[in-house]
């Protein structure tokens, strides 16, 4: 069992390695259909895959979060030893994989739509794997309800481009979209939004994403959180600026602001929230909103034909992508291990782990970092990647009504992040430092070492990304070169910025270098430290581990200061109206339901003479 | 070279200005307050003192210390003190970067705090975050404002947009003043939002992270938040103030820029001596409106750009 189970995981760990391997390649300008089949012979039913620049990002990222997630899977699957089943998580990780794999790679609407239905159920069944605690099948029907409605939103954007085009190709799509009426253009980019944001959790369709990702086994969280949400992205990316060009104006001010409201929104539910995957989750929805956010300025640019600004922006959200998916997918481990080690993730009842846990936690710690934003880590580099570009485009458009809309974007920039940094200091602070609250957090014990790989690898690979960023970002930028037609921008402008390779190197080595030298020089000066313990000062009284801040405790000054950030607004104004009125309207239904005989008699009679009444009509046409 | 002068230089001077602001201070209140260079003397006696830690501490409580300062130290690295020439430590000299390291400081310090399980860490914690929340959008609007009209995001620039901005921009320069001289007496604990003096749980903010640090990693501790505190007004004098910055490497230049740093800080350091002594401390929650102020004044700042 054992066995078939490491075999599963290398198996994955080696698709995962293949398909970086392929987004790679992608990466250096390589765009060809490579595989075609057909489903049915003669029919437009075909299943065709096709590598393209922008995919390959996102294929890298599936393919080492994959690899990571399966080297975690081997240590992780003890938590299921109990079950007969186990090995089918194994499998479902696998499919899963592939599915994002084929989501990323299609190149027409049915092989498409086939994966992206794929990735759902798959996803749906792997989110409600522990299916017998309860409530834990409720909320995975949350997330197969929304991401139905966000699919259906889908098809109908691809049927109008169909009935337009009469063609499934995206590459057909990809030529004619622009010239399709401006009306039809809108109505295909709402229903894209819709659909799209739905599955990248953007407000106020985000609802099943903090209920999703806590039940789910870690690693598939990880997948969820650190790839799934952003095939969305590449979707909407597709459809937006692969086939539209950018589109009106308002669009890119629908998605900034949609983005924008998500960010700030989000991060401050991460900083009030007390389940660690719960925070994540959040944390997700913060991240994605600023991609959109970035995406929408780059939108607007690219309607307003300011190539050079739009490619920025366009970058510093591909570039956050990366690093959001690279750091969520190991944070996603960490919070696994914690669970493996003490069975609870809520901030109330840990403590002390970084004392009984310590590889773990100094792994963790580099990785809460990293999405803090602090240099020199992936997050850092995302981060200001990302004000670079906002801060351009506020300077070019300083005199007009779009600087105005740019410098509000820098806002939500920062708020998000001093939010994001009170998230992750919760994390950190209330689950790692002080003193255990539970028995269960005491007793912790560190994780199976190939959990603790996995972590490590994380963690090292959100310090590369920082620290060569600017190589990785030229790479990219030089990739999405004559994306839509265009050229990408010279970042001579940037030079000093997060393109230039020396800054972030120089500033990691100096701090290095300044702390190790106030070390020798205390040390020299007055030899080794003698220290003493001694309990923490109470005033006094006798010390119990309840007199510590408690996750609440922590966050309650947020709360207190703006009690709109606690409001649950799309509950109150979205969800709950939908769900009376179609509760209302079930019921007006229910008067004809009167369970008569002769009536459901006379239905179906009028229902016959209907259709027939259609039918002669619809031919009378033909 | 003269990057390592100008980091040496604050440090020097650094626990200097504490001591003078603690004996206006007294002076003006009618005491007759400590030493100057008590504060040296303090660093010096700590220093020798046995560690005494937490029985809760783990090896956040070991690193944090000297990571602190190296993290100050480095952004202090990016700043323009005497010369506004691009610094060659860090090339940029990105405000983006000189924040995030001070950011990074600051959450460094809070886990140090809720490291040894106190309650009053976690208390001041929780303050702190609450201000930072409206501080770093403030202090990253302000300089914006300063800058941006030249393309500047990088101090070099903001310097250079600074002398021009205060004779052709004066709303600008001077709304840019009182927010971010408005965010520095946050930032540096100062009353009346903080007091540096008490360590009563309904006043600490900053100093509740100290509480159970001592010897050398105290030593170090208030060395960094001194530090700090210099390398704020020296962002206030570059985005305000760039009088007696040159670009000149020569003795004379030299000279000049050395004395118009000391009498900017003499000035701003004084003013901050005034303040603590007429004002009293503010409740916490009545801070956040206080801050939202200043925050609405860069913003001004930002709209002043945009219109004249």
């Amino acid at each position: 069992m054992k066995a078939m189970h490491v075999l599963a995981s290398t198996l994955t760990a080696l698709l995962c390695a293949a398909i970086t391997a392929l987004g790679w390649t992608a990466l250096q300008g390589v765009s060809e259909v490579f595989w075609t089949y057909h489903v049915i012979p003669n029919s437009p039913l075909l299943i065709v895959f096709r590598i393209q620049p922008l995919a390959g990002l996102f294929l890298c990222l599936l393919g080492v979060s994959g690899v990571l997630s399966a080297i975690y899977g081997i240590g992780y699957h003890n938590e299921y030893r109990t079950r007969r089943y186990g090995i089918l998580l194994d499998l479902g990780i696998l499919l899963f994989i592939v599915a994002m794999a084929a989501v990323l790679l299609a190149a027409d609407v049915f092989t498409f739509m086939l994966g992206w239905e794929a990735m759902s159920v798959i996803s749906f069944l792997l989110v409600i794997y522990d299916h017998r605690k309860p409530g834990n099948l409720q909320s995975g029907l949350v997330y197969a309800i929304m991401t139905q409605i966000g699919s259906a939103f889908l098809l109908v954007a691809f049927l109008v481009l169909y009935a337009y085009t009469r063609s499934l190709n995206f590459a057909t799509f990809a030529a004619v979209a622009h010239t399709l009426p401006p009306d039809v253009q809108s109505v295909i980019f709402l229903c894209a939004l819709i659909g799209f944001s739905t599955k990248a959790g953007i407000m106020p369709l985000h609802v099943w994403l903090p209920r999703a990702h806590p039940i789910a086994p870690s690693h598939v969280s990880s997948l969820m959180s650190g790839v799934m949400i952003k095939t969305a992205l590449f979707g909407f990316l597709t459809v937006v600026i692969l086939w539209f060009g950018g589109g009106a104006t308002w669009w890119g001010l629908t998605v900034a602001c949609l983005g924008g409201v998500s960010a700030i929104t989000a991060a401050a539910l991460a900083a009030r929230a007390t389940g660690i995957k719960q925070i994540l989750a959040y944390s997700s929805i913060d991240n994605m909103g600023l991609i959109f956010l970035c995406t929408g300025v780059a939108m607007i640019e690219f309607s307003m034909r300011d190539t050079p600004l739009a490619m920025l922006a366009l970058l510093a959200a591909l570039w956050q992508t990366w690093n959001h998916g690279l750091f969520k997918t190991a944070l996603f481990h960490g919070a696994g291990a914690i669970l493996y080690a003490t069975h609870t993730d809520s901030l109330n009842r840990l403590g002390g782990l970084a004392r009984s846990m310590p590889k773990t936690s100094i792994a963790f710690s580099i990785l809460l970092l990293s999405w803090s934003a602090s240099p020199p880590f992936g997050g850092f580099s995302g981060e200001w990647m990302m004000f670079t570009a906002l801060s351009t485009a506020a300077e070019h458009h300083l005199h007009g009504p779009m600087g105005i809309l740019d410098v509000i974007a820098l806002l939500a920039l920062f708020f998000t992040a001093a939010l994001t940094a009170w998230a992750a200091l919760r994390v950190y602070g209330i689950g790692f430092l002080g003193q255990p609250r539970t028995v269960a957090a005491r007793d912790a014990r560190e994780v199976p070492r190939t959990m603790r790989i996995a972590l490590w690898m994380g963690a090292t690979l959100t310090l590369v990304s920082g620290l060569a960023g600017a190589f990785l970002i030229a790479r990219l930028a030089k990739a999405l070169t004559g994306i839509a037609g265009r050229v990408a921008p010279v970042p001579s402008a940037l030079a000093n910025g997060p393109l230039s390779p020396v800054t972030v190197p120089t500033a990691f080595v100096l701090i290095f270098a300044a702390t190790v030298t106030a070390w020798t020089l205390i040390r020299l000066a007055q030899g080794k430290t003698s220290t003493r313990t001694v309990p923490t000062w109470t005033c006094g009284g006798e010390r119990t581990p309840s007199m510590q801040y408690s996750g609440n405790g922590l966050s309650q000054p947020l709360e207190r200061a703006w009690p709109l950030l606690a409001t649950p607004l799309a509950t109150q104004w979205l969800y709950r109206p939908a769900y009376a009125w179609v509760l209302r309207t079930a019921t007006r239904f229910r008067k004809i339901q009167s369970g008569n005989v002769r009536s459901y008699l006379v239905y179906l009679f009028a229902t016959i003479v209907l259709l027939l009444i259609v039918a002669r009509v619809g031919g009378g046409v033909r | 070279m003269i990057s390592v002068w100008q980091v040496l230089l604050l440090m020097v001077m650094a626990p200097f200005v504490q001591g003078y602001v603690q004996w206006l201070k007294a002076r003006i209140q009618g005491r007759i307050g400590p030493s100057p260079l008590k504060p040296w003397r303090d660093l010096r006696k700590q220093l020798a003192k046995e560690v005494v830690l937490s029985n809760a501490a783990s090896w956040v409580s070991r690193l944090v210390p000297y990571l602190s300062l190296g993290l100050v130290l480095g952004a202090a690295a990016c700043l323009p003190v005497l010369s506004g020439l691009p610094g060659p430590l860090l090339g940029s000299g990105s405000i983006f970067l000189f924040l995030s390291l001070l950011a990074f400081s600051r959450l460094s310090l809070l886990l140090l705090g809720l490291d040894s399980g106190s309650a009053f860490a976690g208390m001041g914690a929780g303050r702190d975050l609450l201000f930072s929340l409206l501080v770093e959008p403030t202090i990253f609007i302000s300089l914006l404002a300063v800058g941006l009209p030249a393309d500047a995001t990088a101090f070099p620039g903001i310097l250079r947009a600074a002398a021009a901005n205060t004779s052709q921009n004066p709303a600008v320069a001077s709304l840019a003043l009182v927010a971010i001289a408005g965010v520095i007496l946050v930032e540096t604990g100062r009353l009346p939002v903080d007091n540096p003096d008490t360590h009563l749980e309904l006043t600490m903010v900053h100093e509740s992270f100290l509480l159970e640090s001592s010897g050398r990693y105290l030593a170090l501790l208030s060395f960094s938040a001194q530090l700090r505190q210099l390398l704020w007004y020296t962002v206030l004098f570059a985005a305000c103030f760039p009088w007696g910055i040159n670009e000149s490497s020569t003795g004379a230049g030299f000279a000049i820029a050395i004395l118009s740093f000391l009498i900017k800080v003499l000035f701003a350091s004084s003013a901050v001596a005034v303040i603590e002594g007429v004002f009293a401390k503010w409740r916490v929650f009545a801070v956040p409106r206080y801050l939202t102020f200043m925050l609405a004044l860069a913003v001004a700042a930002m709209l002043a750009d945009a219109i004249l």
